[in-house]
């Protein structure tokens, strides 16, 4: 009807036929680069959840395209454009093929339809959902929709293996860059300097105080971080610095047993201290509501827990500071059931320090007896609902640690020499340089689009294959 | 061959939108004496006389009516292989006729949930898979909801999905109520909703408060959800054009109003963010009224070349392209509007029609004797 306006588009695979004169060269120079966002993806919450790691992993990754000055457009609605030509003439040149970066989880997917899409996706579970029950809402079935696209990013072997083995194909490992920490890290007092002001607080929890009780409690054990550190470096000649960075809601972190366990743990060795930076927005939760509310509704019930060797934070920090976090930190724990990639380690790893981890998931790419002191996990049946695993509507597993597996890292991890820890730091910071390294990242990137820009030509059957 | 249609959109208080689609099909159905056609409601038939009516009418009281004194008569009236139900919207029934057919206007609720509320998503969304996987013809009201089935439901077999545009309903008596020296006003068309996006025109009238003075802004439609127009007049602090007259909502009034202030608007706004296929363009179109509207889905295909497009997430955009739409029209208002009325004659309700016709009679082969 309308052929003087609209490129007939009768079946998506076609559209992204490109016209032989129109085959751009290889590279990311030769497409329109655009990406839709996690931070636009509440489309409506059909999972009911927040996907916090798509908004991490997205900046890493827009970040390395515009390191080598190559343009990506974040397009709000992808589903807006129909053609090519309702692009406006700013971000879309004419006559060169477009790629489309979709940093959404499954059900967020929104193809934009003249584009070459690539769902950039994170699954750290061995079940996705591949099946649609009888007027069930489709987009909740992973594997359609992940199929929809032409072909899959993943930041990790593991997550590939799953996708494979649901018969999903075109899954390539591009894992979201790491960066290089600054070329003149601060030294360890001016790092714990500029970290001086945030405010620390302990947990201290009884399930037969009431909420307000134990958030009075918390407060008594608030400081700022240079008071608290201060404090215990009196105490002791050498403090050993255990960070770890998580979502307390995150029910993969497995925080209760990592919790147990370093209280345990410290209380033989009163100079080991953890700092828990807590990913949630300080504007949207008070610190001490984390710790009178969020952290113990995600322990067994009857709870009580005090410890003044761990504290919590919730502050925003810049880069700087987060820096600063790492370099003062002797070693990261992860007590994760599983991964999609585990950026907060992998930065961590790129400035040293000596990770106390599982290795299950996408931690078996990068984490080893020689770059980590690995924790003991154990296959089992999952038994929380709160896992995004469950959507699959399948029993699965994980690989899960208890308290005393973290408890025994964490001793192997303090009995560590000195030429053990630096041979251990070194292999840390070189395996995240070899794999995840900004330049390793765009050569991927790179090397993908240079096969889209010959596959595009020439390809005339579905990519995404079913 | 015995066509079914479904008429379940006509039990609709005012015939807009789907309705309006159900109505014009449902006429020209009737209209063919090629064609056996039968009239059903969900499971029920539904008498051909008390469906004249609804056309006549055009409300659904009347069919409310019937469906609560009726004898319920289970459709369809026969199990023949030669039926083919026509659904005109979500299907109510799956395997029942010989063969099955649907018009999808649009997988908004599927692809821009946060436009709907959560009913609207779970009534459409969650059985449009099933419904048109066991479609033998899937109708789509413009080439742009068309490759959505297709990207969406690649299940689909191309050849089963056709595109079938639609067509304004302009009553001609219309033209009768153009008036030459109406005060110039800008009509804004579209539900009070956030997918409508009229909130676009209310920050441009807060950025611009001279505008208003020039010409009257009307925002014509019902309101849906999100926030009510006392709340948008409010947040772009608009309250004094408001009180002033200079921006008026006057609800939801008949078609024939509508299209008469279609017709004596100096242009339509229709800023909306998805549409399956964008019946406000044309139906200005037809009555020589040239629309400012978005690139967005199926719009360019329903306003044509000649309609003024702008980028709603680029800022200025709007503005700018409605000034060169004023512009055109204080330079070569006619030579605008009569192009705006050869792009509305393209579309007939008997060429929608005659496509739907056509590929539901491909699906009966003609036996050699």
């Amino acid at each position: 009807m309308t052929q003087n306006l609209i490129v007939p588009l009768p079946r998506r695979i076609e559209h992204a036929a490109l016209d032989s004169a129109m085959r751009p060269a290889p590279g990311p120079q030769a497409f329109n680069c655009y990406y839709s966002s996690s931070t636009d993806g509440d489309l409506g919450s059909l999972l009911g959840a927040p996907h916090y790691s798509y908004r991490f992993a997205e900046a890493k990754f827009i970040s390395v395209f515009n390191a080598h000055r190559v343009p990506v457009n974040k397009l709000s609605m992808p589903e807006y454009y129909n053609t090519p030509e309702a692009m406006p003439e700013a971000i879309h040149r004419a006559g060169i093929p477009a790629l489309h970066l979709i940093f959404r989880s499954a059900e967020q997917i929104r193809l934009l339809k003249f584009a070459w899409n690539v769902c950039c996706f994170a699954w750290e579970f061995e079940v996705i959902k591949d099946h649609t029950d009888i007027d069930e809402h489709p987009f909740l079935n992973q594997k359609r929709m992940l199929g929809l696209c032409d072909e899959i990013w993943v930041p990790c072997h593991y997550t590939k293996s799953v996708l494979e083995s649901h018969g999903l194909r075109r899954i390539h490992v591009v894992p979201a860059p790491i960066a290089a920490p600054p070329d003149d890290p601060p030294p360890l007092l001016e790092a714990l300097a500029s970290l001086g002001h945030i405010s620390v607080a302990s947990l201290d929890y009884n399930f037969l105080r009431t909420r307000a009780q134990n958030r009075a409690a918390c407060a008594e054990h608030s400081s700022t971080f240079l008071e608290y550190i201060g404090a215990r470096l009196k105490a002791c000649e050498k403090l050993h610095i255990y960070l770890t960075i998580l979502n307390p809601e995150d029910f993969r972190k497995n925080i209760e047993a990592m919790l147990r366990a370093f209280d345990h743990f410290s209380l033989t060795r009163n100079d080991a201290v953890l700092v828990v930076k807590v990913l949630t927005a300080a504007s949207r939760f008070h610190l001490l509501d984390v710790l009178s509310d969020v952290i113990p509704n995600k322990m067994a019930s009857g709870a009580v827990f005090q410890s003044d060797n761990i504290v919590f934070f919730n502050e925003f920090l810049s880069e700087r500071e987060l820096s600063s976090l790492y370099c003062i930190a002797d070693h990261y724990l992860c007590t994760s059931l599983c991964e999609g990639q585990n950026l907060p380690l992998l930065e961590a790893m790129a400035h040293g320090v000596v990770p106390v981890t599982t290795a299950n998931t996408a931690m078996g790419d990068y984490i080893n007896s020689e770059n980590a002191v690995v924790i003991r996990d154990h296959r089992e049946l999952n038994d929380c609902v709160h896992l995004a695993g469950t959507i699959a509507r399948r029993p699965f597993s994980v690989q899960r640690c208890r308290a005393p597996d973290i408890q025994d890292a964490l001793e192997r991890s303090v009995e560590l020499s000195r030429a053990q820890y630096v041979a251990m730091s070194a292999l840390a910071s070189e395996v995240t340089r070899e794999k995840f390294a900004p330049d390793v990242v765009w050569t991927a990137i790179s090397a993908r689009l240079a096969a889209i820009a010959s596959l595009a030509g020439g390809r005339t059957g579905r990519v995404g294959e079913r | 061959m015995i066509v079914y249609f479904e008429i379940g959109p006509l039990k609709e208080r005012e015939y807009t939108g789907i309705a309006q689609v159900a109505a014009a099909l449902s006429q020209e159905l009737i209209g063919d004496p090629d064609v056996e056609s039968r009239f059903f409601f969900g499971g029920m038939m539904v008498p051909k006389p008390v469906v004249e009516g609804l056309l006549h009418t055009r409300t659904g009281e009347l069919l409310e009516w019937y469906l609560q004194r009726a004898l319920p008569r289970p459709a369809p009236a026969d199990l023949s292989p030669a039926n083919v139900a026509v659904f005109p919207n979500r299907k109510t029934a799956r395997r029942a006729f010989g063969k099955e057919c649907q018009i999808i206007h649009d997988l908004s609720t599927l692809l821009t949930p946060q436009f709907h509320n959560r009913d609207t998503i779970d009534f459409h969304a969650n059985s449009m898979e099933q419904d048109m996987l066991t479609n033998d013809l899937t109708f789509c009201v413009s080439d742009a909801t068309k490759s959505d089935v297709l990207a969406y439901f690649p299940a689909l077999a191309a050849d089963t999905v056709q595109t079938m545009p639609l067509a304004a309903s302009i009553d001609p008596s219309v033209e009768f109520g153009a008036v030459a020296h109406a005060e110039r006003y800008i009509l804004v068309l579209g539900t009070i909703e956030p997918r409508k996006n009229a909130s676009l025109v209310l920050r441009y009238l807060a950025a611009h408060p001279d505008f208003a003075k020039r010409y009257r802004i009307v925002f014509l439609g019902r309101f849906g959800w999100g926030n009510t127009v006392e709340q948008l007049i409010e947040e772009y602090g608009l309250g004094e054009q408001f009180a002033a007259g200079r921006i008026i909502f006057p609800g939801f009034v008949t078609e024939h109003a509508k299209h008469a202030l279609i017709r004596n608007a100096r242009l339509l706004v229709y800023p909306s963010l998805f549409e399956g296929f964008g019946l406000p363009l044309l139906e200005a179109a037809a009555l020589g009224v040239p629309s400012v509207t978005t690139r967005s889905s199926s719009l360019p295909e329903a306003g044509g070349p000649h309609a003024y497009y702008f980028d709603p997430f680029t800022a200025g955009d709007f503005g700018r392209v409605l000034m060169q739409a004023l512009v055109d029209l204080e330079v070569d208002g006619d030579a605008v509007r009569q192009r705006c009325r050869e792009w509305g004659r393209r579309f007939s309700w008997a060429k929608t029609y005659g496509i739907m016709k056509r590929r539901i009679q491909g699906l009966f082969p003609v036996q050699e004797p």
